[in-house]
């Protein structure tokens, strides 16, 4: 997350300078996660995402982790085919007797 | 393997009711309306359309029934099925989205009771980012040595598709379902909707919840 610790005046500061240049906040990032990885997100939205990574490690190496684990588990199932003789079997069934 | 090609002439009055007005209308029975009845479909055009989709019906097939017998069974029953209505596919839309959902709908007619249901899983506690702050933390306390201490790393060299599989078969179904069209399948949401009959907001708070539990299913065979 990012660091939103601060104290007093320098927190009201930050809050204030994040809103103005419209940055999400890491809770605002987070919620988009999963929209995010998936490409479901408009273009706008797409963009503040990765405005927020720019400036904040913490998510970023989270997101990046998130996004190489799906397709980490993507690549390796990707893997697993139907049996051959599955699919012979479905041709002959569309290619005989109809 | 029972030869179920004959049942598929003609859907149930149920089937035709959970496809939707344009399969009810058909008729496909040529006893019936033969001057209405679509065009025959070419082998080879189906072919081509659909066959590089059999392997991901297949393993859709195996999620959902969990065993290599019932998931043939449904791939030929789906694919069946398939070339029955290919006249109502439309070319230039989603063949995988468009097999995936007759795939659902014969599994939730003819095999559901069947199925292996996911192990019940606590939905407490699901936090985001659960396995990387779980490597981090094992990293940083180095109690356990991977090989690596990059948690990516980790992911990629230990995670095996044994692994995998099993995380998740044992998601419950309506889980196991949206995270596997999303992740696996790159389907988008839209397509998860009307393959699964859900609204859209439901696939986005299963994909959401789903991805946690299949993090903590997976950080659990990491540790074994």
């Amino acid at each position: 997350m990012a660091n939103e610790d601060g104290e007093g005046v320098s927190e009201t500061y930050v809050s204030k300078t994040v809103m103005s240049f419209d940055f999400y906040s890491c809770e605002e990032a987070v919620k988009r996660l999963n929209d995010y990885l998936d490409r479901e997100l408009d273009s706008d939205e797409h963009a503040d995402v990765v405005k927020h990574l720019h400036i904040c490690k913490p998510c970023l190496e989270r997101f990046t982790f998130e996004e190489t684990l799906l397709i980490s588990i993507k690549t390796k199932m990707q893997s697993r085919s139907a049996p051959n003789e599955l699919k012979s079997r479905l041709s002959a069934l569309i290619n005989n007797g109809r | 393997m029972i030869d179920k090609s004959l049942d598929l002439a003609r859907p149930s009055s149920q089937e035709a009711q959970d496809e939707g007005v344009e399969i009810a209308t058909m008729q496909l029975d040529p006893s019936d309306v033969p001057v209405d009845a679509p065009p025959p479909t070419d082998p080879a055009v189906f072919e081509a359309e659909m066959n590089p989709h059999v392997d991901a019906l297949y393993r859709n097939a195996m999620r959902l029934t969990g065993n290599s017998n019932d998931a043939e069974d449904l791939v030929q029953d789906t694919y069946l099925r398939a070339y029955r209505f290919f006249h109502q596919y439309h070319p230039g839309t989603n063949a995988k989205a468009w097999l995936f959902r007759i795939m659902n709908t014969v599994f939730l007619n003819d095999y559901r009771k069947k199925s292996r249901q996911g192990d019940q899983l606590s939905y407490d506690e699901l936090e985001d980012f659960y396995l990387y702050n779980k490597l981090n933390s094992e990293s940083l306390s180095n109690e356990q040595s991977f090989n690596t201490s990059n948690p990516e790393d980790i992911i990629v060299e230990r995670l095996g598709i044994e692994e995998i599989e099993d995380a998740i078969r044992n998601l419950p179904v309506e889980f196991r379902e949206t995270v596997a069209l999303a992740t696996l399948e790159d389907l988008a949401y839209q397509e998860i909707s009307d393959v699964l009959h859900i609204p859209i907001g439901t696939v986005r708070s299963r994909l959401s919840r789903g991805r946690k539990l299949l993090q903590r299913a997976l950080w659990q065979s990491l540790g074994r």
